[in-house]
């Protein structure tokens, strides 16, 4: 408080003026202070309409997604207009399981609900409970409603489901990763004309021709991935894609029964090739001469090696190596082979070294590996 | 592509054939404001010329343009932000858009209920025990948030 005064000039008027604008200095100072960190108050976010906020959804984690829906009443369902969806349940949870595993249903089954057809660009679904993987059925039927462009089913191995027919006719798929024991064998009508990404490990295919008809009906297709790991019905595998680029093949299945089994690729297109597989041993590859790399861990034949024979890079495993001592007298001329890489490991194989160095004359690059 | 609605602008000029003669064209943005459009122009040429002097190099540009946006971020207050995606969202400027999106993602990311209605200015209009209902189903949400 200041003191009454006569005199301007009085000292300890003057120190008290300077102590009362001082303060009054310190407060503003600390109202700025605070201002700049937050915002006076003003409601900034609620001017952006729905799909700007949904625009920024799709830069936080699924998690954070949610968590806005306590925000205020407008914020309290907009989370669910996300574009991005990644449901992932996991094999252990702690806690009370069965509640929390019911939660996470209840929340996708909302979510997927209030989509109401509105367009999802990916949406990732994985469930490793059986509780929980029953519902993959109708949550791929709900996302393939919804146009989506990605998507990932996972599920657990040890039981076989069942995936809708709409998704192997979808029209808007450009991405599909397929990771469990599922049955995609149809006997009618399927085309996924605009997928050119796709994935797919165990899954059931049937038969020969149920493989052969999937990939023949994905006409862009540029990027494909299979691991088998169990029998799947397929004996003969017919990799018949124009379009595709590139392609890994894992196969560590064991041969049963009374099956021909055959690898049949014709790829005029293909540019990378990688092929880990101790099963077969009858290969038929039409040699492309657009294959730049081809990496070749396994069993490696001579069908395989003369249809890769015009590649410019090749990586063989200290296996593949092993397995070529049967074809030394036939192996093939690499003619535009500029990298070598090989495979340490303790088996022989390296003894052919002479032998390969000898089919490849334009050889500039050499790289003896210990993991490959 | 950059102020693609810019552009769209002039293939309809084009298309309607509109000779005016005059040196300069005068395009109507009536949802934009002068400030925030400066901002993006900057920010555009800013980009622009960094690609140019990194033209082989993507990660040099990439790591050029952060170190750009971080110090762009330091000079806007965050409700400049609303002005910002408003104005490159009508100007169909996709870099500009998605970049001040994750910039208020981040400024959000893993932050208290608190912290983010402050930051956005937002009062909860719940009803009582409606916010407490969602806390509850949404429990998992909420867990590991940073300290305000």
């Amino acid at each position: 408080m200041l003191r009454h005064s006569t005199s301007l000039f009085d000292k300890a008027y003057l120190s008290d003026l300077f102590i009362y604008f001082f303060h009054i200095f310190i407060l503003q100072f600390i109202r700025v202070m605070e201002d700049s960190s937050t915002t006076n108050g003003e409601d900034w976010i609620s001017r952006l309409p729905d799909s700007l906020l949904c625009h920024i959804f799709s830069f936080l984690s699924p998690k954070e997604a949610v968590g806005t829906s306590i925000l205020s009443k407008r914020w309290e369902n907009l989370w669910t207009l996300s574009p991005v969806f990644i449901f992932v349940i996991p094999l252990r949870l702690t806690g009370n399981y069965m509640n929390k595993v019911n939660c996470f249903i209840d929340y996708v089954n909302r979510v997927l609900a209030h989509r109401d057809g509105f367009a999802i660009e990916k949406c990732n679904l994985s469930c490793y409970t059986l509780h929980a993987s029953a519902h993959l059925y109708s949550w791929t039927c709900a996302a393939i409603a919804c146009m989506v462009l990605e998507l990932t089913i996972e599920s657990e191995l040890f039981r076989v489901g069942q995936l809708p027919w709409c998704l192997l006719t979808c029209k808007t798929l450009v991405d599909l990763k397929i990771h469990g024991r599922f049955v995609l064998n149809f006997p009618t009508f399927i085309c996924l004309p605009t997928l050119k990404f796709l994935y797919l490990n165990s899954v059931i295919y049937g038969d020969d021709a149920s493989m052969q008809k999937l990939f023949s009906s994905c006409p862009v297709l540029e990027d494909l991935v299979i691991k088998r790991h169990d029998w799947d019905g397929v004996g003969i595998m017919n990799i018949s894609v124009p379009s595709l680029k590139r392609s890994i093949f894992s196969l560590s299945l064991r041969s049963i029964g009374n099956y021909e089994y055959k690898v049949v690729i014709n790829t005029p297109n293909l540019e990378y090739l990688e092929i880990d597989d101790y099963m077969y041993e009858d290969y038929s590859v039409n040699s492309t001469p657009s294959l730049v790399e081809a990496c070749i861990q396994g069993t490696c034949v001579f069908g395989l090696l003369d249809g890769i024979s015009q590649v410019k890079l090749l990586a063989l495993s200290g296996d593949a190596m092993q397995s070529l001592h049967n074809i030394v007298p036939i192996l093939p001329t690499f003619h535009n082979l500029t990298h070598l890489k090989l495979g340490i490991d303790d088996n022989v194989g390296w003894e052919l070294l002479p032998n390969i160095l000898q089919t490849s004359p334009n050889l500039k690059v050499l790289t003896l590996s210990r993991d490959l | 592509m950059k102020f693609c609605a810019v552009k769209q602008y002039f293939d309809d000029e084009n298309n309607n054939n509109i000779t005016s003669g005059a040196s300069t064209t005068m395009i109507p943005l009536p949802n934009v404001e002068s400030h925030p459009l400066a901002i993006l122009i900057t920010y555009c040429k800013k980009h622009l010329k960094i690609k140019a002097n990194n033209a082989d190099n993507k990660k040099e540009t990439e790591k050029e343009m952060e170190q750009y946006e971080q110090e762009l971020l330091k000079k806007v207050m965050p409700q400049e932000l609303t002005e910002l995606i408003l104005a490159a969202n009508y100007l169909n400027f996709k870099e500009a858009l998605d970049f001040f999106c994750r910039a208020v993602a981040s400024a959000i990311q893993n932050k208290s209920i608190e912290f983010v209605r402050k930051f956005f200015g937002l009062e909860s209009d719940f009803e009582l025990g409606e916010e407490e209902k969602l806390r509850e189903e949404f429990a998992w949400s909420f867990e590991g948030v940073d300290e305000d």
